[in-house]
Parts: C-alpha cells; structure tokens; sequence
C-alpha cells in the first residue's frame, strides 16, 4: 500500500487543487502534501532496508498481466530524495512565485511533476513508465509556459515539441517491443529475453528506440538540445524542479531499462552507453564555460553531470553502479540548490546576466554560503556530496580499467569548478558594474533560505555520511546486477 | 590523550564557526584569543615527542571515514610533528600579526574564520596516516587559500590571483586524488603505515610512471615548481598575514611534505632521482634570478620563495639521506625567515603606505627592534653564520654533491641561486633599512604601526628562532632523527653544527658569500638587467598567458557552443530524426542473417486501392499551396487509416480514429483563419534534404513494423485478457475491461495528464502576465 502514497498523495492535490479554495488553504495543503509524501518516503526507505523489494499490484491481477509498481533499493534512495527536493521546492515556491501564477494551478502543475516522477521510480511495467513520462511532460509544459511570458513560451515550443519526439520514439518502441514479445512487464520482458538466445539481437532496433527516447529526457548527447534551449525561462524555481527531477528521471529510467533488458546484450550496448556518456561530460562542461548567464551556465552542466551517471553505468560494476546512483541522488540535491540561489539572485536583482551582477557576496552572506556549498559541492570538492560521487566513480572507473575515462571524469572536474567559480566571482564578489541599476525588492525571505538551507545541508550531510549512503548505494547496485531477483521477486517464480 | 586528537582537528571546524560571534564579542583581540589554539597544538607536538623514540611513529586510528578506507587515522612521526610544529607556531604569531594588521578591514570575523579553517585543514594534512585523508585536506588547503586570496574582492587583482591559483592547485588536487587512487589500487591500502613496506610493489607496476607523474603534477603546481610557478607571486593579493603563513608553514609547503611523506613508497627511482632535481634546479635558479628584477618587497619575498620551494624539491629528489636532512632543516630556515621577512614587509607597508624598495630607505632606527629582526633574518636567507640559514646551506651543498644524476650542474646553479640569494638579502636590506643610503625623499612614518607591538611581535620571536637555532641545532635534531627514520628507513645519527672544520663545503660557502657580495656591489647593473631581462619576459608573463589561455578557451567553446546549440529547431530535429534511423537502420541489416524471412501475402485488392488513394493525399497534401487543401487531404490519409482499421476488424481503433480525426479538422480549419498568408521561407535545396530525411525517418519505421510483424516467440499477455475478462472481470468489451480493470492505473494516469491539460489551456488563457523588463 505505501507504494500507492507516492500517486496518491499529489493526485489528491490534483483533484482538490480543481475547487476553488482560497490560496492560503491551497498553500497549507500543498505543504501538507508534500510533508505526506516526504513521510511516505521515509518509511519506505526504512521498509526497503529491511526487505530489499516491495511491489503492488493495482487491482489485483498477476504480473505479468496487470500493472505492477515495484520499488528496490534505487527506487527507494531516488524517492526519498524526490520527496526532500519536493518539500524545498515547495517551500521556495510560496515565497518566490508571483501571487497570479499560485492562483493559477502553480501547484497542481507541480504536483503533476512530482505525480509523474514518483510514478516512474516505481513502475515496474514499460508502458506504465510511458504513462507518468506522459503525465511529467504535460505537466512541465504547462508550469514552462505557466504565465505566457515570451521567452518562455519560445523555450517551451522547443521543450515540448523536441520532448514529443522522446515519447514518439519511445512509445513506438514499447508498441514494437510488445510486438514481439508479448509483454510489457519489465521482469516478464528480462525473463523471456534471457531465453531467446542469439535471436535477441533481433530486439536491438525496438529497444534504440527506447533508448532514444530516455537519452532524449536524460539530455544526453546528442539529444541534449532542448534542454538549454529552456531551461533558463520559467519562474527560476521551476527551472529548479526541472533541473532536479526530470533530467533524472531519464537516466534512472536507462539504469533501470540497461540492468533488466539491455544488460543481455552488453557487449553491443555498452561501448555506446560509455561513449555517450564520456562525450556528455566533457559536451556539457565545454558548452557551459561560454555562458554569460547565471542559469545558463547551469543548464549545460546537467548534460555533464548526467554523463557522469551514465558512465558509472557503463562501467557496470558493483561500484560504478553504486556510486551512480549516489551521484545521481547528490546531483538532485546540489544543482536544485544553485537554481534556488539562482531563483533567489533573480528575484533580489532582476537579472541574471553574470555581466550585470555583483556584490551578493557583501549583501548576503547567507545566501553566499548556500551557493558556496551546493557549488563546490557539484566541482566535487571536498568533504562535500559531489565529492563522494566522483570519488566513487572515478575509482570504479580505475578498478574496471576504465583509465581514459576515469581521467576525462576527473579532469572534466576542473572545467566544473571553473564555471562555478566564474559565478562566484561574477555574482558574489565582483561589486557591481557602475551604472547598472540595481533594484533590491525586500521581503520575507525565510521559507527560501529554509528550502536552500535544506538541499545545502543535503550536500554537507551526504558527504560526511558517505560511507553508509554509498553502502546502500552498494546494495542498491547489488540488487541492479542480479536481475534474476527483481524477476523473481516481481513474478513470484 | 592522544586519542583525542582527531577530535581536537574536527573541533578546529566548530570554533572557525564560531569566530564571526566571537568577533563581535572581541572585536580586533579575536586573533589574539584565538592563538590559543596553535599554541596547544605547539606544546602539545613538542610534548609528544618527550615520549617518542627515535624510530618510533605513533598511529591514532580514525574516528570516522568519510569514503570507505578514507579515514581520518592520525599519525605521529618525526615529520608531521616537524611541520606541525611549524604550522601551530607561525600559525601563532600569524594570528598575533593579524590582529592588529586586520584592525581597520571589515569582515574580520569571517577572515579569522578562513584562518582558523585554513590553518586546522593544514594541519590535518600533515598529520594524517591516510593518503586520502591527506588529499581531502590538500584540497581544503586549496579552497580556503582560495577565500583568503580573494579576502579583498572588491580588486579585480585579487580575484584574478585567487581564480588562478585556484584553478592551478585545484588541477593539482586532482592529480593527487587520481594518483592515490591508483596507489590504493595497487597496493589495496590508503593507510600510509601499511604503505611504507610495499614500495617494491608500487614502484615496479606497470602504472608507476603513472602514478609518479600524477604526484609530481600535484606537488609541481602546489608548491609552485616552474613551470607552474606563475599563480604564486599573484598569491600576494592576499592580506599580509596570510601570505606570510602562506609561503613560511603552509600551502606552498604542502607539495614538498607531500614528497617526504610518499618518498618511502614512490621514491628511488630513475624518474624520481631525475625529474625532481631537473625541475627543481630550473625553480630554484629562475625564482632567485627573477627576484632581483623585482621592486616590490612582496613580490621579491615571493620570488624567493618559488626559489626556495626548488631547492627543497631539489633536495626531496637526489634523495639521499643528507639530502633528507638537509630538506628537513631548509624547510625549518626558510619557514622562520620567510615569515618573520613577510611579517615585517607587511609592517613597513602599513608605516610607509608603499613596499617599493626603490622608494623605502633609512628606516633602520624607526622601526628599531624590527630592523634588527630583519637583519638576522636577511643573514639566514643569506645562509650565512651564525644563523641556522647556514647550517642548512652547508647541509644543501653537501647533498647537491650527492645527486645521483648531473650533480656538477645542480651545484653549479645551486651556487648561482646562492650567490643570487646573497646578493638580493644584501641588496633589499641596504635599500630598505641601510641608515646612511641616500634618498631622494624620505617616507612618512606612521609611527603607530612602527611601534606596534603585535605587529613586531612575530618577526622578531622568529629571527630569534632563527637565531638560537643555528647557535644551538641540536635541538631539532631528534625530530630529524625520527623523520629520516622513515623517510628513508635508516637509523643515522644527526649532528647538526656551525663548524665542521675546512673542507669542500666550507669553501664553496665562501665562494658563495663572494660572489653575493659582488654582485651587491654591482646590484644596479644586476637588478636593471634582470628587470630588462623581466620585461622581456613579461611578453610571456605566465598569468597573462594563463588568462588569455583561459579567454581564448571562453572564445572557442562560445563559437562551438554557439554552433552545437544553435537555436535553429529544425536542426535539432534533423539530428533527432537522422540519428536514430540510421542506428536504427544499421541494425536492420546487421541482424538480416538472424532476421526472419519476410513472408508476404497477396493483398486484397480494395485495400490496394485505398492505398494507392491514402497515398495520392499525402502527395497532394506536401505539394498543395493551399492549407484547406493540405488540411483536407491528410484527413483523407487519417480516414484511411480508420478504413485500415476497420478492414482488419478493430471496430474501436477505428471510431477513436475518424473522431480524433474529424475534431482534428475542426479545429484546424478554425485556427486556419487566423494565420497569416501561406508562403514558402525555405529553399529548395532545404526542401530536397527534408524530403530524403523524412523518407529516412518514415522508411526505418515502416521497416521496423514489417520485420516485427513476422518475429513473435512468445504468446502475448493478451491471451490472459481475452480468456479472462468475462469470467474474472466480467466485462464483455475486452478493450474496456483492459482499459478500466487490467490496466486502469495507465488509464488513470491518462486521465491526470487530460485533467492538467484542461487546466493548463485555462491557465495560459486567463494567465498573462507583460514581458518584463529585464526579461
């Protein structure tokens, strides 16, 4: 049942969000929600230590033939931290969207977000996946375009129209799967894929359809594209959900789809997945050090942090795995921060032009030290989470005698750093450019430094918690490379 | 007691906390307070080694890990108690220093706070047991000289310095972590105690050149080895105090512990015995020679630093045992003059307002005790009796002899640097502090700073460290003892003195001391040799180079960025389409041997005829160049498709499909009306590539439907529906029980997304909020 509290819960919302309840109630309700949710989270997480896999079935009929959501150790981590990242976000939201916009179903949008993403972390059915991939992108669409401003509305075309392509081609893909297979069910389909032998090669074009589709919402290159063309024109904190989640969603979708299905045919899937990975990286830091703008600049990393998680993937051991999906969980935390910061910048300022920009550093320190970490924290700085992330993936990379990419993952590093303090420094340090006016809108402001000090202490905690979070990450690894138990767990054979 | 250890370097992080509270409390006695710290640290290193025997080392295991094997073990040997002696002692009057230095800047609290956290990350470096416990550490080091480099970031100066030096040590830092990394790869162990006994193991694996290049970039960019020298002499942008503990105990220092503390498991090789004295050399003489052609106090110091900083490299890579020792106590002279000199350039900077040596003159009797502090500590950088400065020149020329590889060249550059070393101590001193040197104009005095007493307080307790030391070295001869001990695994025991009769080293000193007095004598025609020689050089002025490298860097990846995301949608839709066909493709024949045969059959004859219609429309709605017309025909295409589907006994997919299309219709002609006139943007050539790429796209996909028509190995889940939707679910439409029962999450799901729609078109209609302006 617990897992039906990650739809359950933001549907409600949904549905109340309809009535026409005044916007305080609809604030407390949505902070409520997500409160619900975060405690789900908990204990779920608390339940899966304990007994590695949970999975339920929507009325009742039997996997393979109806739905089944099935949460492992991955799904787990990445539910907990969505849950976090939500609250934050949430919290950042009712002090820094414009009254009109949270009048206009801001939050509804934004639980469709979250709706569609915990939706995915436990789908445990292909089209099911497709369905809250569905959900995710109508919802995005709306909150990118939420307010018809018109940069936002050229963002948004570019998003959805190039989002539309990832569903056509995964759908078409799922359609050409079930074709052949006879199957939707992702441990239905794992199993009998293991039976088919040499035939299986037959699958590879249905399933780089597939692929196609989630390297496209993972931003990965060369799909990459929509993602800078949008990401810096929403409300900054809906930049900073999107930054957090969606991409995300993409990738554990890839680790998920590459450990049950791809996996059978590895020797053909894993030079790309390792290929695509490494030119992500080093794609995503090169394009981001010519950014003038705060979140610009932000937007083209993902593409290298993503990368990062894909190439643990590729590496496909226990540690690589593992520490993907730790750098995959600290990533949610660190670079929704530097949005929040970002968002916070925006609304103090009226512009995020690095240009234009300056003295934060003197005005705010608070705000300085909340950039400060989640930043160094994504340069992968020490005692920080990103450190922890590297760190784990670059020696996986060594003990898989991954050494050219070990070392483009470590000096991709610099590039990193490099751009983050280019922020730094343009931001918070240099003094402003004389003759730029600033205009400084007061306000209350402790909800936003609350959600910020939240993710911040995320970083800081994931990093002197390392050594437990990674060796969950280790189980959750384990449980990815012995696909034989998620199907028997799911199937009951 | 010692266990507490590890606790007392995490408590360093509270009270760095702390100091912006305290700050308000103590206002400028904030340093002062917090000296305390150090100074625990100090009498407690020199405690332990009460207890410490010569060829003892004491392990404190790690109370927490911060990576599995990453813990944060302590160890106590004669080295790090040697550099954490030094590191808490000038960490002391560093902070003395600073409180009156720091007086009149704002945000003294978060300086101190930068202080407190710079000086507890050095030292957890030097007393670490565990390499990446060390790295950590190393890279805070970084980060914190960072913050402290930029302290005054309203100067464009100073945040440059700060970026370069940052990214420099940080390039470094990495290197570290990746030739740790494969250390503890190879030898399974990060903890240093287990490493000490497997240097056999490390330094014959195929990865050591590796593994040693790694490192020797590491410790090359920290303590800036030419060619990496250049962010150094930038690193004076910081406030005084923290360049003096900068360049005397920390930072720089890091990379030549770093090669003292692996040389017992990376050392003694060929690379090693090689490239460590090459570089070293060309550090050592290129600081001392640079240094003369420089006018600013500061920057001279720095200058003279990167010269030292090679003699200790130098010295780490003839790696013998003398060399050893002589590395050891350099680094002990170099950290007492090299502070007290930055202390009292700071001094004379905030009395005068200028460091222009050019400029300064007679100030000898103002600044009195200071004077003499300088002095002494000019003799020691000097090397010259009866400072301890000579007892470690001796030491250096002594092991130079020993370098296994072109030991008569380091010697003779080791013998230029000197003379060079000599001349410049002269030189500064005369101009600065000379009482009967003519001046033009004579400085004003701020008599104030001049007779500070926290202000002179440092540099003159470490000129008479310097002092007593070289009277009395004995004194730190045990630690020596217990550092050499595992450093290079060999019991010797040392003794340090003044004299050790006539013998070779003796006269090259003399030699030395000559040379550095004529070139005093000569030191106008040096020092404007060497500044032409500078400006020349300046055409390659390395910080310079690295910006432009850095802006030319920006250049290119905004040109190539500028042409990867281009904005234009249509490309990025060729790419999408493009890609994945033709990997789609390549994969339809890569597999044509294991492919089922296609096995056609006949097809009916009204089908072919609606085809051939349904094909007919698409043609005509591509050429058409009225938009009802091509509206009109691709519905022809859509009821087709119904016909398809209804042919084929799908009644439902057939209804969903002529609703969907004619509301499609619909709406398409009511937004028709709207649009400006139809005309053509593209040219034909733009056309011609689209036709072939859509071809592509629509050709893979129909390839794929086809071929996976004729594949199906497994009887599909669909089976289950049909023979159970009436008995279990009880429903007669199969469609609808899949639709509402087997699948309804889906369904609901679905649902969500329309409900959001709905929304979503009310909220952007009613929702329009004016383009702002900065929008």
């Amino acid at each position: 049942m617990i897992l039906f509290g990650f739809i359950f819960f933001p549907l409600l919302y949904i549905i109340v969000g309809f009535f026409p309840f005044p916007l305080k109630w609809k604030k407390v309700l949505a902070l409520l929600t997500v409160g619900g949710n975060l405690v789900n989270a908990v204990n779920l997480i608390y339940k899966i230590s304990h007994v590695g896999m949970i999975k339920v079935s929507p009325g009742s009929w039997p996997a393979p033939f109806g739905i089944t959501l099935v949460a492992d150790r991955m799904s787990a981590f990445l539910l907990l931290i969505t849950a976090i990242v939500a609250v934050s976000i949430v919290l950042f939201s009712l002090q820094s969207v414009d009254r009109p916009r949270l009048e206009r179903g801001y939050f509804q949008f934004l639980f469709g977000i979250i709706i569609g993403v915990n939706g995915s972390f436990i789908a445990g059915d292909l089209f099911n996946l497709y369905v809250w991939f569905e959900v995710m992108l109508m919802a995005s669409f709306i909150l990118m375009s939420h307010g018809g401003e018109q940069p936002q509305l050229e963002g948004a075309i570019k998003y959805l129209i190039l989002n539309l392509i990832s569903s056509f081609f995964f759908v078409a893909g799922i359609g050409l799967l079930y074709g052949k297979m006879g199957t939707l069910n992702l441990a239905d389909l794992s199993n009998k894929i293991s039976q088919l032998g040499d035939a299986k090669v037959i699958l590879n074009p249905s399933l780089v359809l597939i692929v196609v589709g989630f390297a496209i919402k993972g931003a990965l290159f060369p799909f990459f594209f929509w993602l800078p063309a949008s990401y810096h024109t929403p409300v900054p904190v809906v930049s900073a959900l999107f930054a957090g989640l969606l991409t995300k969603v993409g990738i554990y979708s890839l680790i998920r789809f590459y450990t049950l299905i791809l996996y059978h045919n590895s020797a053909f899937w894993n030079p790309w997945i390792l290929g695509v990975g490494t030119v992500s990286m080093v794609i995503g830091v090169f394009t981001a050090s010519s950014q003038f703008d705060f979140r610009k600049k932000l937007s083209f990393h993902i593409i290298s942090q993503v990368g990062y998680v894909v190439i643990g993937l590729g590496f496909f051991t226990l540690s690589g795995l593992a520490g993907a999906l730790f750098f995959l969980g600290h990533n949610m935390f660190a670079k929704t921060n530097t949005y929040l910061v970002a968002g916070w910048v925006h609304k103090r300022k009226g512009t995020l032009d690095l240009k234009n920009l300056g003295d934060v550093f003197k005005e705010s320190p608070v705000w300085s030290v909340l950039f400060i970490i989640s930043a160094f924290s994504l340069a992968g700085l020490p005692p920080l989470s990103g450190f922890i992330g590297k760190y784990s993936l670059i020696k996986s990379g060594i003990e898989a005698h991954h050494l050219f990419i070990s070392l483009v993952a470590l000096f991709v590093g610099i590039f990193t750093l490099f751009s983050m303090l280019k922020i730094w420094i343009e931001v918070f340090w240099k003094p402003v450019k004389e003759g730029v006016k600033s205009f400084t809108i007061a306000g209350d402001e402790r909800l936003m430094v609350t959600a910020s000090g939240i993710l911040a202490l995320m970083s800081v905690l994931m990093g002197i918690f390392g050594v437990p979070i990674i060796d969950y990450c280790t189980e959750a690894a384990a449980d990815l490379l012995s696909p034989e138990k998620y199907i028997r767990f799911v199937l009951n054979v | 007691m010692h266990q507490l250890l590890p606790y007392l370097l995490t408590s360093l992080l509270v009270v760095g906390l702390a100091t912006p509270l305290l700050e308000k409390k103590l206002k400028y006695r904030t340093g002062v307070f917090l000296s305390v710290i150090p100074l625990s640290f100090f009498l407690y290193f020199l405690w332990v080694f009460t207890s410490l025997g010569k060829t003892e080392s004491l392990i404190i295991p790690p109370i927490m890990e911060l990576v599995r094997g990453g813990g944060l073990s302590v160890r106590l040997d004669g080295l790090s108690v040697l550099f954490g002696l030094m590191v808490s002692g000038i960490g002391v009057l560093v902070l003395f220093y600073a409180s009156a230095y720091m007086r009149k800047y704002p945000r003294q609290g978060y300086f101190f706070m930068l202080l407190t956290f710079f000086m507890g990350a050095m030292l957890g470096m030097v007393l670490t047991n565990n390499l990446i416990a060390l790295f950590i550490f190393w890279e805070l080091t970084s980060v914190f000289s960072f913050l402290l480099i930029g302290f005054d970031n309203h100067l464009e100066k100073a945040r440059k310095a700060a970026l370069q030096g940052f990214l420099i040590t940080a390039f470094g830092g990495l290197c570290l972590l990746f030739g740790v990394l494969l250390i503890g790869d190879i030898a399974g162990t990060y903890e240093i105690s287990e490493l000490l006994n497997k240097g056999e193991l490390i330094t014959s694996h195929t990865r050591y050149p590796l593994i040693f290049l790694f490192l020797v970039l590491a410790v090359f960019t920290k303590s800036a080895q030419f060619p990496f020298h250049f962010w150094l002499p930038g690193a004076m942008n910081a406030p005084t105090p923290v360049s003096a503990y900068l360049h005397s105990a920390t930072m720089v220092n890091a990379g030549v512990f770093l090669l003292l503390r692996v040389n017992p498991f990376i050392g003694d090789t060929l690379l090693w015995d090689s490239v460590l004295p090459l570089f070293g050399s060309i550090t050592m003489f290129t600081g001392a020679l640079l240094a003369f052609g420089e006018k600013d106090l500061k920057r001279i110091l720095a200058f003279t630093t990167i010269s030292a900083l090679g003699i200790m490299v130098l010295l780490a890579g003839i790696d013998t045992t003398k060399s050893i020792k002589a590395a050891l106590v350099f680094f002990v002279v170099h950290g007492l003059y090299k502070g007290a000199l930055f202390m009292i350039a700071g001094l004379i900077d905030k009395t005068t307002g200028t460091r222009d040596i050019d400029r300064l003159g007679q100030l000898w009797k103002p600044l009195g005790l200071v004077s003499f502090a300088a002095l002494l500590s000019f003799f020691s950088m000097a090397g010259l009796p009866p400072m301890l400065g000579f007892i470690g020149k001796e030491l250096i020329y002594g092991a130079k002899m020993q370098a296994a590889y072109f030991s008569n060249i380091i010697l003779v550059f080791g013998i230029l640097s000197n003379m060079l070393m000599v001349g410049i101590s002269f030189y500064v001193f005369y101009q600065v502090f000379w009482p009967y040197r003519r001046v033009k104009k004579k400085v004003a005095i701020d008599g104030h700073y001049a007779r500070s007493f926290l202000l002179s307080f440092g540099p003159v307790i470490l000129a008479a460290f310097s002092l007593g030391l070289g009277l009395a070295p004995v004194r730190i001869g045990k630690y020596l003892q217990n550092a050499i001990y595992f450093i290079r695994a060999e019991e010797v025991a040392v003794d340090l003195g003044l004299w050790h009769g006539v013998n070779a080293v003796l006269i090259l000193s003399i030699i030395t001391v000559g040379g550095g007095i004529l070139l005093f004598i000569f030191r106008k025609q040096v020092a404007f040799n060497v500044a032409r020689f500078n400006n020349w050089l300046n055409k390659f002025y390395l910080p310079d180079v690295f910006d432009k490298v850095i802006k030319n860097y920006v250049k290119v990846a905004s040109r190539q960025t500028d042409r990867i995301q281009h904005g234009y949608h249509r490309y990025y839709l060729i790419t999408f389409f493009v890609i994945t066909s033709l990997l789609v493709v390549v994969h339809l024949f890569a597999n044509s041997g294991i492919a089922p045969e296609l096995q056609l059959q006949p097809i009916k004859s009204y089908l072919l005829i609606l085809f051939i219609v349904m094909a007919f429309a698409a043609g005509y709605a591509i050429f058409s160049s009225s938009r009802i017309a091509a509206i009109l025909a691709l519905g022809i295409v859509g009821y087709g498709i119904g016909l398809v589907y209804l042919f084929f006994g799908a009644v439902d997919l057939a209804i969903t499909q002529f609703l969907v299309e004619t509301l499609v219709m619909v709406i398409f002609v009511l937004v028709i009306y709207k649009l400006p006139v139809f005309a053509v943007f593209s040219s034909k050539a733009s056309r011609v590539r689209d036709i072939f790429i859509a071809l592509l796209a629509g050709g893979m996909m129909g390839m794929v439907v086809l071929k996976s028509n004729f594949f199906n190995v497994e009887t599909p889940i669909s089976d289950y529906f049909i023979n159970n939707s009436l008995n279990l679910a009880h429903g007669k439409n199969i469609v609808n029980v899949i639709l509402v029962d087997f699948r309804a999450l889906d369904t609901m799901g679905e649902i969500t997304v329309l409900a959001l729609a709905a929304a979503g078109v009310v909220a952007l209609l009613r929702l329009n909020i004016k383009k702002r302006e900065n929008e």
